[in-house]
């Protein structure tokens, strides 16, 4: 991108400063309903299902997207949508296997999981591994928005502070890449440090809808700027028109290879291991609510997400054909790498459009930055802070969250300084996540699955199967046996070894994880005696009832009914409804109910879950206590939404 | 037949995977076709599943033939 440098206007300027500002005033505007850990990481499990999706795709479209997609748009083509719409097969085990056993189990990160099914040395496995993760995510973004902004605009004060104050010590381009990457995590740090998740949430759904309007429109106008869609259509090479890349080459991207390292070990990995998302499916009301979050996920937002990031790379290929993709003095074998900027700037002919451009892309970023803080601050706080400080408050744990935050901001302001010096630093991390995360996936899925996989199976198995793939990384010819007959891939400037057969080493990381697995199943010993109540597939009964508190009731949910409050300070959790009402929503005493305030548009955000009592014959409303009410954040003269949960 | 080699890899062996899962699902009680909310559940999977199926094909008949 730094080729393309762009002179931003003074509209431009002022629509990324009113970006920020409004940003900041939602999250920080969102925080006052943040009181307790519960509330800062998972938002008090209260939200409706589009207020999670939406947002969600947020988290999952990162900075580097609208670049990395539009790139591939333009190269191969229309299949640069696969690694968005290849998320289906993974899908039952997500929705009615994972997502329930994390929900009612009430876990709160996913190293405890571990140590309740397994022990704690593999819970502090995989604590380090995903802290290194996560960390690696946000120095990675940090770094891709400092390098984009510094490519479009360089901010005076940076260059006079080059030229002056640091001198040799530190490059121009290096501090004004540290300063708009420092702008951007102060942005995301004020309101994710007040509200966490809630913030989040609320900025994440903003960031969201940004980010997709943006990119879909600058498809729609470069579509007109082709001159429609029979002309779009003729400009592509008929390899571009396919909605999968090629089977098994070139080595830069293949169908093949796609399927085994993003359809399963990626999506596996992020909906199943990623804590920052997963956090994000927590927050829902109900396991149904995120199950229905999942679903418009992946069959609607992804699908337009793609097309969002993509569709600046196809239409500049159709306006490359037709010669009238305006690239200046750009070489021809830099277009592809700079499309996404070229074909924006060629069709924001308002004043600020352009603005608009960069703030959807510090959307992106800042969407994923949060979401991975938030869950660093999870990790550190569940899994170091508690296990070593216990018996603390919930205010000092929350406090304790709020400096995790900072702390891991900072540190990933840090790593732009080593990523920028020793790009090997960056390619070992990556590397190192890349060969933990075939083992990760196959220990998850075992996890859930058979009680014969026991703590020492479910260890020996992270710590060979990732030494497996490590020795591939040596030694890249064990892969030739999975590779479908893919040629090796070796990008200049990279150790002989690390890059090839890239793709198809998630391929041989999950074969040999699962060998390994398998071998420990079969001759290591006994089922384990540990009480797994919850943490199997098979016993997400128990977890049900212990998660309600009784035996669920799995009658139809009923109708949601809409009624008056009345405060009635003997009830404390529970609330009384009218029979009828209690008909209606098909509810017995005892059931899990969630009330909320009846303006749908809120999405959840001043509401409870409650319990029902023995109805009332009464007066056509909703009995409910003075604490309940202050802790819904509801509004006494509204009229609430009730529901049954479960 | 190489075009339509992608389709049927990713398809085929993502069908394995998907109904594999589900029948997991099934036999260990995760998955309760007794219970309406797992009916509407499967009834949704199901019919994404297909429908990412039907379009990925409607596009390779269009544009491989």
């Amino acid at each position: 991108m730094g080729s393309t440098a762009t002179a931003l206007g003074v509209g431009d300027g002022l629509v990324i400063v009113a970006y920020f500002a409004v940003i900041i005033l939602v999250g920080v505007r969102a925080a006052r309903f943040t009181r307790t850990t519960h509330e800062f990481f998972f938002a008090g499990q209260r939200f409706s299902w589009w207020l999670v999706a939406v947002s969600c795709v947020a988290t999952l479209v990162g900075a580097y997207s609208f670049q990395q997609y539009s790139q591939i748009g333009f190269k191969y083509g229309l299949c640069s949508m696969d690694a968005y719409t290849n998320e289906w097969f993974i899908l039952p085990l997500f929705l009615a296997g994972w997502l329930p056993i994390i929900y009612y189990s009430r876990v709160q990160s996913i190293p405890e999981y571990f140590e309740r099914r397994f022990d704690r040395r593999t819970r502090i496995a995989v604590m380090v591994v995903l802290l290194v993760y996560l960390e690696v995510y946000i120095g990675i973004n940090l770094l891709t928005i400092g390098t984009i902004l510094d490519a479009i605009y360089r901010l005076p004060l940076v260059t006079w502070l080059g030229g002056s104050m640091f001198q040799d010590a530190v490059s121009t381009t290096d501090l004004s890449i540290f300063v708009w990457a420092a702008i951007s995590a102060v942005a995301c740090g004020i309101y994710l440090h007040a509200g966490g998740q809630t913030s989040v949430i609320m900025t994440d759904l903003l960031q969201g809808l940004l980010l997709l309007m943006v990119g879909l429109g600058i498809t729609a106008l470069a579509l007109v700027e082709v001159g429609g869609l029979a002309r779009f259509w003729e400009g592509l090479p008929a390899t571009h028109r396919l909605p999968f890349a090629q089977f098994n080459h070139p080595a830069g991207l293949h169908q093949v290879g796609n399927f085994w390292s993003d359809a399963m070990v990626g999506t596996f990995a992020f909906y199943l291991i990623n804590q920052g998302i997963l956090m994000r499916f927590l927050a829902a009301k109900s396991v149904r609510e995120s199950r229905r979050a999942m679903l418009v996920v992946v069959l609607i937002l992804m699908p337009l997400a793609a097309v969002a990031v993509s569709g600046a790379g196809w239409m500049g290929r159709s306006l490359e054909s037709h010669g009238t993709l305006e690239h200046g003095a750009l070489a021809d074998d830099l277009v592809g790498d700079n499309v996404f900027v070229l074909v924006a700037r060629q069709v924001s002919t308002i004043p600020g459009m352009f603005g608009l451009v960069v703030a959807a892309v510090i959307a992106a970023l800042m969407s994923t930055l949060d979401s991975y803080i938030t869950a660093v601050s999870a990790v550190v706080v569940n899994d170091i802070w508690r296990p070593l400080r216990p018996g603390r408050s919930d205010a000092d744990d929350l406090s304790a969250a709020r400096f995790a935050a900072i702390v891991s901001t900072v540190l990933g302001l840090g790593m732009i300084f080593v990523g920028r010096r020793f790009d090997s630093i960056y390619q070992a991390l990556s590397n190192f996540t890349s060969a933990i995360l075939p083992p990760l996936v196959v220990v998850v899925f075992l996890a859930m699955l058979t009680r014969r996989f026991t703590a020492r199976a479910a260890f020996w198995t992270l710590v060979l199967g990732s030494a497996a793939i490590a020795l591939s990384m040596i030694e890249p010819r064990v892969i030739v046996p999975f590779a479908h007959g893919s040629p090796p891939f070796e990008p200049p400037g990279n150790p002989p070894g690390f890059e090839q057969f890239s793709y198809m080493r998630a391929l041989f990381g999950l074969v040999s994880s699962s060998l390994i697995a398998v071998a420990f199943i079969l001759f290591d010993g006994s089922p384990s005696a540990k009480p797994l109540s919850g943490l199997l597939i098979s016993t997400l009964d128990e977890a049900r009832q212990r998660f309600k508190g009784g035996v669920p009731n799995d009658r139809a949910i009923g109708r949601k009914c809409v009624l008056p409050m009345r405060v009635d300070a003997a009830l404390s959790s529970e609330i009384r409804l009218p029979r009828d009402v209690m008909e209606q929503l098909q509810a017995e005493p005892g059931d899990l109910l969630y009330v909320s305030d009846a303006r749908w548009w809120l999405g959840g955000f001043r509401s409870l879950h409650v319990r029902a009592a023995a109805p009332a014959e009464t007066d056509g409303q909703l009995h409910i206590g003075p604490g309940a009410i202050e802790q819904g954040h509801l509004l006494a003269d509204h009229p609430v939404r009730v529901e049954k949960i479960m | 037949m190489d075009r339509w080699l992608p389709f049927a890899y990713q398809y085929g062996l993502g069908a394995l995977i998907f109904v594999g899962g589900l029948a997991v699902l099934l036999r260990a009680g995760a998955l309760r076709l007794a219970r309406h909310e797992d009916r509407r559940l499967l009834a949704a999977i199901l019919a994404g599943f297909l429908g990412f199926v039907a379009l990925h094909a409607f596009w390779m008949i269009y544009v491989a033939g």
